[in-house]
């Protein structure tokens, strides 16, 4: 549920997660303190000493994790910390105050029981919000066009985020869909370009597209173009730094088999089977040539995410049966 | 297809080609689009780009571009000069048209503003 970083030791910042996509939680918040050059290690030691002295008005919050407390608990457990030793000197303001001071109880594991007593108590002086909002702004419930394979929004961003997305930089999905990682990086600020199969193209209409879903939130002016080419050939552009990040989630097994151009004896055209190994072959060629130094190449593979799609796709069978799609 | 795209794209994917650029744009509809300015992009991408061919392209689609003959010095202060080079990187687009290959003129179509550089299976 949390974890501390800490800046040599003048600065300790706890950090509350949402409890979803746990492997991902302290490789993103690594990116994210590297794109902003911030060096910090994430102790696995909870911090001991948080409270500071201040005139200005502050409240109390109670927030536990893995167990409702009532309201009468919660009270309780503000009458009952140590106020001397606080000794804040300013005026308690429970609607505007100044500051606020969290008393976060954490009862355990999502997955088992809650424990009996708080297996961690923190105490620690807000700071901000994440953005877990912006998950419902640009939820696909809500999104122009989606496919059957379609991002949800908070992976997406997830994947942004690892993926070091930055404003103002050029970043590339080789296996675009309906585009769902791209509105993300679009959404952080970078401008973005994309390969989408043929039959993505052809089946859809003018504005069921990648470039109208970055319409929809006021991105259009990050739409570089979209290409329709086969991603095993590598070698469709100048050879040369131009990616500053490719992200992307390629097809693979069950959610959606890969087709590629190959020669054939029949001499028509022959879709074959691409095999993962050769995507992410010429996925690694293809950053190889084309990624900025130290720009990332992030690919998603179900192995990890087996859960999740799971949920994803008996989301997506209700929103089309609802929709009559 | 905007101009920025056509100046990184290449027709090496062909068989026997060696440079595969510029790709010549013959364009049979073109559109001028207002895109937000942001001078750090453009900047990040001036290096990236060939200048010449920049230049031909927007000749080719029979829009004066009003670029100096070379990048200027000092590119990322000068506004002016950034501000002419997004309009012809970002603003303009082709949407009908074909982009032919310089070495063996195989024309690839753009449809819809997407140009589609699928190969048949004799060509790869
Ligand atoms: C897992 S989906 C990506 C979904 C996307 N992230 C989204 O949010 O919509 C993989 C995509 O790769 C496309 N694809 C399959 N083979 C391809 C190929 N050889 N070249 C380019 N795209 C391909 C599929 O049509 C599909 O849209």
């Amino acid at each position: 549920m949390a974890a501390s970083i800490g800046k040599s030791c003048t600065r300790t910042i706890l950090v509350h997660f949402a409890h979803e996509h746990t492997d991902f939680r302290i490789p993103e918040l690594q990116s994210i303190l590297g794109l902003f050059h911030i060096e910090a290690t994430v102790p696995k030691e909870c911090l001991k000493e948080a409270h500071i002295k201040c005139k200005e008005s502050f409240k109390y919050q109670v927030t536990s994790f893995n167990k409702k407390l009532n309201k009468e608990r919660k009270l309780q457990i503000i009458e009952d910390l140590p106020h001397e030793t606080l000794a804040f000197e300013g005026p308690v303001d429970l609607k505007n105050p100044q500051h606020e001071y969290h008393i976060i109880e954490d009862y355990g594991s999502l997955l088992g029981q809650p424990t009996e007593a708080p297996q961690q108590v923190y105490f620690a002086k807000w700071i901000a919000d994440g953005q877990r909002e912006k998950i419902n702004e640009f939820h696909l419930q809500k999104r122009h066009f989606i496919a059957n394979t379609s991002m949800d929004a908070g992976l997406s961003m997830v994947m942004s985020n690892l993926g070091q997305v930055q404003s103002g930089t050029l970043i590339f999905d080789p296996f675009v869909g309906s585009g769902s990682l791209l509105v993300s990086a679009a959404a952080q600020g970078a401008f973005v370009m994309a390969r989408p199969s043929r039959a993505n193209v052809k089946q859809r209409s003018d504005d069921e597209s990648v470039r109208a879903n970055l319409r929809q939130y006021g991105l259009e002016s990050h739409y570089i173009d979209i290409l329709v080419a086969d991603s095993s050939r590598v070698n469709m552009w100048r050879e040369q730094p131009l990616f500053h990040s490719i992200i992307t989630d390629p097809p693979y097994g069950i959610r959606e088999g890969a087709k590629r151009i190959e020669k054939s004896e029949k001499h028509i055209a022959q879709r074959t089977e691409y095999h993962l190994s050769d995507i992410f072959m010429d996925l690694l060629n293809f950053a190889a040539r084309y990624l900025t130094l130290n720009g990332r190449l992030e690919g998603m593979s179900d192995a990890e995410l087996h859960v999740d799609h799971f949920q994803e796709s008996t989301f997506r069978d209700m929103y089309f049966k609802e929709s009559n799609l | 297809m905007k101009l920025l795209t056509h100046n990184m794209l290449t027709s090496n994917i062909i068989k026997g080609v060696s440079k595969g650029f510029p790709l010549k744009i013959v364009a049979s509809k073109v559109e001028e689009k207002e895109v937000d300015f942001v001078p750090e992009f453009t900047a990040r991408m001036i290096p990236k780009i060939d200048w010449p061919a920049l230049r031909q392209a927007a000749a080719d689609l029979g829009k004066p571009d009003n670029l100096p003959e070379n990048v200027v010095e000092k590119y990322e202060e000068n506004e002016e000069f950034l501000k002419k080079t997004h309009h012809v990187l970002m603003e303009l687009e082709v949407l009908e048209g074909e982009l032919i290959c310089p070495e063996t003129g195989r024309k690839f179509p753009v449809s819809n503003g997407i140009p589609n550089m699928l190969l048949r299976e004799d060509e790869v």
